[in-house]
């Protein structure tokens, strides 16, 4: 899994140009992005499978995307599918392929923004109330140390504003995210949101390391 | 490292927090891909249409003791039983054919008070209810349940969704 925010990015971001690190990263191979790239033009090549692959790539992107608006899970299952079919009723329109898995992450972002609006906010849920769900395949012992420091980052993150939350949250998940339409969803001016995402970075780290944790 | 190392990295650790604390649920992409199988490209909604509305009175009084509506789409039907429970209280009896699992969303979007909406499932009977919401209008919308849909089948319709209707 990479995190990579490239060059080109909306904001302009200076990390994307620090080429050399990438040969540091320790997953190297295509992004999720450029899978999904790959995948869309033989989807529309007409390669079976091809949608199998593209879906379940970017499907677990699109969830933590759209569980970063604070719908809750039935909700968020909603806008995943809604998204798909807009994607496969929209495929024409789409000019150029390798945007393919920006073009997603933007319907997806649209789509919960205008679910969670419609929603009475008794029914948008924050994070803090998610259930915590244990990866089955671990062992104990990994299961234990990882929730220790899960816990500790997780109440760190909790410690921080709902903004910052969900701005970490887009651009953990999403490798090359549209700055001006998370600035327009997030009511944040486009050139104060690379800005915006290193001082909510930065605040993690000390709230961590105050918390006796990793920065 | 670099600062940006650094952010590269605590972001890789959200993320792995993330997909642990709030994971995908199971299926959802087996899900999508059933709902795109059977995706005509056309329509995303199948409008099921009013075909009967009876009532039934209560003796000699003479009130309303339910009432049956029956809509149907090409293939489906569904029949729905108002009864009422006094105080602008409603109950609804629903039963769907063929019979199948639905997920079943009564959407109150135009209701004042209770805003949102209703969900349940039916049986793979095709058998649901809700067992008390407020009178007013409403939409009914069923999906079929993507585990009953055959990832290569091309016939079920998605949504199939009745006109407004009055509680």
């Amino acid at each position: 899994m990479e995190t990579t925010t490239r060059a080109g990015d909306a904001a302009g971001d200076a990390r994307g140009r620090a080429g050399h690190a990438d040969a540091a990263r320790e997953v190297p191979g295509p992004s999720t992005w450029d899978v999904a790239a790959t995948a869309f033009r033989s989807w529309r090549d007409g390669a079976p499978g091809a949608m199998d692959e593209l879906v379940t790539a970017m499907t677990p992107v699109l969830w933590h995307v759209v569980r970063a608006y604070g719908l809750e899970r039935g909700d968020a299952q909603d806008v995943v599918q809604t998204t798909w079919l807009t994607l496969v009723r929209r495929a024409e329109s789409i000019a150029d392929p390798q945007a393919v898995a920006a073009w997603l992450t933007t319907t997806a972002r649209r789509e919960a923004w205008r679910v969670a609006r419609r929603r009475a906010p008794a029914v948008v849920v924050t994070d803090d109330v998610l259930e915590f769900f244990a990866d089955p395949t671990d062992s104990a012992e990994q299961q234990a140390v990882r929730h220790d420091t899960d816990d500790l980052l997780w109440r760190c993150v909790r410690s921080l504003s709902e903004r910052c939350r969900r701005l970490l949250r887009v651009v953990a998940f999403d490798d090359r995210p549209d700055y001006a339409r998370i600035s327009r969803d997030l009511g944040m001016a486009v050139g104060s949101i690379g800005p915006t995402r290193g001082r909510c970075l930065a605040r993690l780290r000390q709230t961590l390391l105050a918390a006796g944790g990793a920065p | 490292m670099t600062p940006q190392e650094e952010d590269r990295r605590l972001l890789t650790r959200l993320r792995a927090m993330w997909e642990r604390r709030d994971p995908v649920p199971d299926g959802l992409a087996r899900s999508v891909l059933a709902v795109l199988a059977t995706e005509g490209l056309d329509e995303e909604y199948a409008m099921l249409t009013l075909v009967a509305s009876t009532d039934r009175l209560a003796g000699v009084r003479g009130g309303v003791e339910s009432r049956t509506l029956t809509f149907g789409s090409g293939e489906v039907t569904v029949m729905l039983r108002v009864s009422p429970l006094g105080d602008r209280r409603r109950r609804l009896d629903g039963w769907i054919t063929p019979s199948a699992a639905y997920d079943v969303r009564l959407d109150r979007r135009g209701a004042a008070g209770e805003a949102g909406e209703l969900r349940t499932t039916s049986t793979p009977l095709g058998r649901f209810e809700i067992a008390d919401v407020a009178a007013g209008t409403v939409t009914l919308r069923l999906l079929a349940v993507a585990a009953q849909v055959p990832a290569d089948d091309g016939v079920a319709p998605l949504w199939l969704t009745t006109p407004p209707l009055t509680l």
